[in-house]
């Protein structure tokens, strides 16, 4: 698993070269075609030797990110967000920024300067800037301007018990899984897209799926998770630890049923654990997939991952090993001809 | 020689709300006619102008500038002839009160946007905005007289020809997007000075305000190598932070993001450097609200890059730009399709 | 078409889990139809070709067939079910509502936490009870996913007027299901009952693109300004088949309107024209596909359109059946 690598890439919606580089360098070898497409998807055809059933399988290399959008006077830089950010947790994070990378902080006013009660208000986007240290807007220019990018600095780690934290897992865990499978071959054709500005509206699947056209598409994902203290079961969504989140239905796709049943027998006979995503909010590529053209069978499979979008998220190793092995028993059930099919 | 102001103002006068484009697109031919070689309007009202480029490898290159302005349709006929409204685009009902309007039923009527004067209004009531709901139109006749002639779902349109303020300052209505358009006429009136292989179609899309449809479509039908959007952006603001706006008579803007294609817009940034063109560069971290956003990812995924016209005081009756603006932008898009050969367009889908 | 109208009422038709209606639907237009197929979406659609030569025309009418529903999202230990919509409902709306689940027929009702508070009421603070004891004996009637749709049917006010809990959808249907078995047009007719329409015409769309006629009537229900302080609306109830100039998704052509009330002349009945700034139609989807497609749209006048107890006037369906047929037969 390249976790450590995929995660530690910048690749914010619409900048996702790092991470596309990376993803082309480990697919190349076990590939039949590699290439982008006009928005900058990477797709790589493996198995066009066989007959169909044709199965597309996609993961997102765009994170959520910050984009510098000004410089103070003072060698500040002011920013807006690349995807859905919570405002609130950006206080006091560091980033990477600009195409040195530079370190930055986003830094606010010390407690003791505040007034009594502003504390209670959360801090607006116009309220915080990227501080990397310059003394002046001339020396910020030097390395920075505007339509640069940032990123958490969040270095990966496993900790706990079978956990690992780092920036990304949505969905660079997606990625991981998608590229250890393509390392297996398979005698169905099987295309995998990693595909781009997933987060600023599920842009890159649409055109991916126009041109790829398969009979059917499974959508690799980091998921919302919020099994923690204080949450009903009803607020969950997702439980870290108990096997990969099937989707039911999110903003963007009611799964169709077919599909659904079809998951949820293989993990069964594989006694692979399993659950379902129990949450409306939210949404993932295959919204954009399963309506292209006059619609294609598509599932959504995902790892959950607790404080998605924010600086430090945590899943489960387990469950990405489980998401991985449903994947290809799923892809050996349609190998044997057993997919679901109207 | 284009005259482009003169068409401006012209092309500004010409009422077209949102699913009413016929009136632009006819101006919009009879504006093009000379610099083309073809004009269809398709089956929903996009006007589409193509010039041919020359040569065996030609890229196909579609504009897309919008031809609908924001309207209003008639929502009910009230006691006495009095038009209740709904919008179709955007308006702010502040900018509404007292305005001159266009009523376009059997007969094209004059109307106005009534309101309350200030010796019957209470303190209180002054301290608020009239919402769209209770806004009423004037059209001066009786109830059964306007019962003939008006019926719900007819559009009305702003009534204010456009004024040339200081320099080359223009104020008028609907200057967002005919300006655009002018733009995209300029440009083809420059091609027929340059030698372009690519195949331009310029396209007055319809139905923009309301989501963008035009564009859309027409690119679907059109499936080009690339695209570029014309459409204006904010001016400077008193009270609007830098980043939000642009200077009027800076110069055209390139946006720069996620939703523009990086290659596009470098190249229409050089091709600025090397005319000697002042531009402006907006970065747009999501969704840029114009025709550009859908025609991005459409079938396959399609290039697209946008230019804008910085105008002040957006949706409103007195919408004012720089025209040097607009010319530089038409000259800008030109010289950009001067610039194109097969080999940039194969490259665009290399990452 | 009352019974018609009653019976569909009887089917249950969450987003997603249309295939009770589109059975029912089946069986109505089937002894008519050329050809009826569904697609991957769960869309049905009904085609009439042309007797003789014909136009070589293609002309869409779609209907939604799924209602606003909910969707089992956590079954609790204690056998509660909580949930959240799908399509425009209001949370506050549904304390105390009758709901049945689409899967098993089984019948709940919709209770809310008392310490919730009903000025800002979320779907998190309502639930239903099956009355099942735990979890495990609640599993038997529904899971995660399973939708649920309200439980009231149809009852009759007057001969004319009905009250349904999901006209807005079946009105539409049966509206659509008379105009085809009577059309007879020299076009091909296609009549696309549509899924998934409430959570933003999905079916609408991979249906449009599939059959990319040469022009479409979305057929819909839209709220009516005739009640006590209502929103400045020209419809009334009882005032005719409406014929759409604008909705929260769609602006239609000046000339497919006027072609619409042309075929309303022609078939001497009363018109009203619909702007509609609050409803929403799956026009709007179906302009959108492909190159672009001519657009219009027949709005069948309801009251209380976004509560359980939709009222629609039998009078105004069957004025949009006559001008449904009028306007096919002119093509």
């Amino acid at each position: 698993m390249l976790l450590k690598e995929l995660t530690e890439s910048s690749g914010p919606s619409g900048f996702e070269t790092e991470v596309r580089d990376l993803i082309r360098k480990e697919a190349q070898p076990y590939a039949d075609r590699v290439y982008t497409d006009a928005l900058g998807s990477l797709i790589v055809e493996t198995g066009v030797q066989h007959p169909g059933p044709k199965v597309l399988i996609a993961a997102h290399m765009d994170e959520v990110g910050l984009m510098i959008v000004g410089i103070t006077p003072e060698g500040l830089l002011r920013f807006r967000a690349i995807g859905g950010v919570d405002t609130r947790i950006l206080v006091a994070k560091s980033v990477r920024v600009g195409r040195d990378r530079l370190f930055g902080v986003i830094g606010s006013k010390a407690v003791h300067l505040q007034e009594s009660g502003e504390r209670d208000i959360p801090l607006k986007l116009e309220q915080l800037f990227i501080d990397i240290g310059a003394r002046s807007q001339e020396q910020a220019r030097k390395y920075i301007q505007e339509g640069d990018f940032a990123v958490f600095t969040t270095v990966y780690e496993e900790m706990g018990d079978g956990r690992a934290k780092a920036k990304s897992f949505d969905d660079r865990v997606g990625c991981a899984i998608a590229l250890d499978t393509l390392k297996q071959k398979f005698s169905i054709p099987v295309t995998y897209a990693f595909t781009v500005q997933e987060e600023i509206g599920l842009r890159g699947a649409g055109p991916v799926a126009y041109r790829v056209k398969p009979d059917l598409a499974f959508v690799l994902e980091g998921t919302v998770c919020s099994d923690v203290v204080g949450t009903p079961s009803h607020g969950e969504g997702t439980r870290l630890g108990a096997g990969p989140a099937l989707s039911v239905v999110d903003r963007k796709t009611i799964v169709d049923r077919r599909m659904l049943d079809f998951l949820m027998a293989i993990a069964h006979d594989n006694n692979i654990p399993y659950q379902l995503r129990r949450v409306l909010g939210g949404a993932n590529d295959a919204g954009a997939i399963h309506l292209t053209e006059m619609g294609i069978l598509s599932a959504a499979i995902s790892v959950p991952t607790r404080y998605i979008h924010a600086p430090s998220q945590e899943i489960s190793l387990d469950d990405v090993a489980h998401s991985q092995q449903l994947l290809v028993a799923a892809l050996r059930r349609i190998e044997q001809g057993g997919y679901p099919s109207i | 020689m284009f005259e482009g102001k003169e068409w401006l103002m012209r092309l500004s006068a010409v009422p077209g709300g949102s699913g009413d484009e016929s009136r632009v697109a006819a101006a919009l031919m009879e504006a093009a006619g000379p610099y083309v070689d073809e004009m269809t309007l398709d089956a929903i009202g996009n006007a589409i102008l193509t010039r041919r480029g020359s040569g065996s490898r030609r890229p196909r290159v579609m504009l897309a500038a919008h031809m609908d302005e924001i309207s209003l349709l008639v929502r009910a006929i009230e006691p006495r002839g009095f038009l209740r409204v709904s919008q179709a685009g955007g308006f702010d009902p502040r900018a509404l009160l007292g305005q001159e309007v266009l009523v376009h039923g059997r007969e094209t009527l004059r109307g106005i946007i009534g309101s309350k004067p200030p010796h019957l209004s209470s303190a209180e009531d002054r301290k608020k905005s009239i919402p769209l709901d209770d806004l009423f139109i004037d059209i001066g006749m009786p109830e059964e007289q306007v019962r003939k002639l008006v019926a719900v779902g007819d559009r009305i349109t702003i009534d204010k020809p456009v004024m040339a303020l200081l320099e080359e300052r223009l104020a008028g209505k609907a200057m967002d997007d005919r300006a655009s358009l002018t733009a995209m006429l300029i440009c083809l009136d420059e091609l027929t000075r340059l030698r372009a292989k690519a195949d331009v179609f310029a396209v007055g899309t319809v139905q923009e305000e309301i989501g963008c449809k035009g564009a859309q479509t027409a690119a679907f039908g059109l499936m080009p190598d690339l695209a570029v959007a014309i459409d204006v952006c904010h001016g400077e603001t008193p009270g609007i932070s830098d980043d939000r706006v642009q200077k009027i008579g800076g110069g055209p803007v390139i946006t720069f993001g996620p939703f523009i294609h990086p290659q596009l817009f470098a190249r229409l940034r050089d091709i600025a450097k090397d005319n000697r063109m002042d531009v402006q560069i907006e970065v747009a971290p999501g969704h840029t609200s114009t025709d550009a956003d859908p025609i991005g990812t459409l079938q396959a995924g399609i290039p697209t890059a946008l230019i804008s016209i910085p105008l002040r005081y957006m949706h409103t009756a007195v919408e004012t730009l720089d025209y040097a603006d607009v010319r530089n932008a038409g000259i800008l898009l030109a010289q950009f399709i001067a610039s194109l050969d097969a080999e940039f367009v194969e490259g665009l889908s290399c990452f | 078409m009352k019974e018609l109208i009653r019976g569909l009422l009887t089917v249950s038709g969450g987003s997603g889990n249309e295939g009770g209606v589109a059975a029912a639907i089946k069986a109505q237009v089937s002894g008519v139809a050329d050809e009826v197929f569904t697609d991957i979406l769960g869309n049905l659609f009904a085609i009439k070709r042309p007797k003789g030569a014909g136009s070589g025309k293609t002309v869409m009418l779609i209907a939604p067939m799924d209602e606003p529903s909910v969707v089992i999202t956590d079954i609790g230990e204690n056998g509660y079910l909580r949930f959240e919509p799908l399509g425009r409902l209001q949370a506050s709306a549904l304390i105390g509502a009758r709901v049945r689940v689409g899967r098993t027929g089984r019948l709940g009702v919709i209770g809310v936490e008392s310490k919730a508070d009903h000025a800002h009421l979320e779907f998190q603070h309502l639930f239903i009870d099956l009355r099942t004891a735990d979890a495990a004996s609640a599993a038997a009637y529904a899971q995660v996913g399973d939708t649920a749709t309200f439980a009231y049917g149809m009852e009759e006010l007057d001969d004319h007027t009905v009250i349904g809990h999901a006209l807005g959808s079946r009105a539409a249907c049966v509206v659509q299901i008379e105009a085809f078995k009577n059309a007879n047009s020299s076009a091909t007719i296609v009549a696309v009952f549509s899924s998934q329409a409430q959570v933003g015409s999905r079916g609408a769309q991979v249906a449009a693109y599939r059959i990319r006629p040469d022009l479409a009537v979305a057929i819909d229900i839209s709220p009516t300004g005739d009640t006590p302080e209502a929103k400045r609306i020209s419809l009334t109830l009882g005032g005719g088949a409406g014929i759409k100039a604008l909705d929260r998704d769609m602006v239609v052509a000046p000339a497919i309107r006027e072609q619409l009330s042309r075929a309303a002349v022609k078939a001497e009945i009363t018109a009203q024209i619909e702007v509609s700034p609050q409803a929403h139609s799956e026009a709007g989807a179906v302009f959108l596909s492909r190159e672009g497609i001519p657009t219009g749209g027949v709005a069948i006048p309801v009251r209380y359109a976004d509560t359980l107890s939709q009222m629609a006037d039998l009078r105004d369906m069957t004025a949009c059946v006559q001008v449904l047929e009028a306007f096919l037969s002119d093509l």
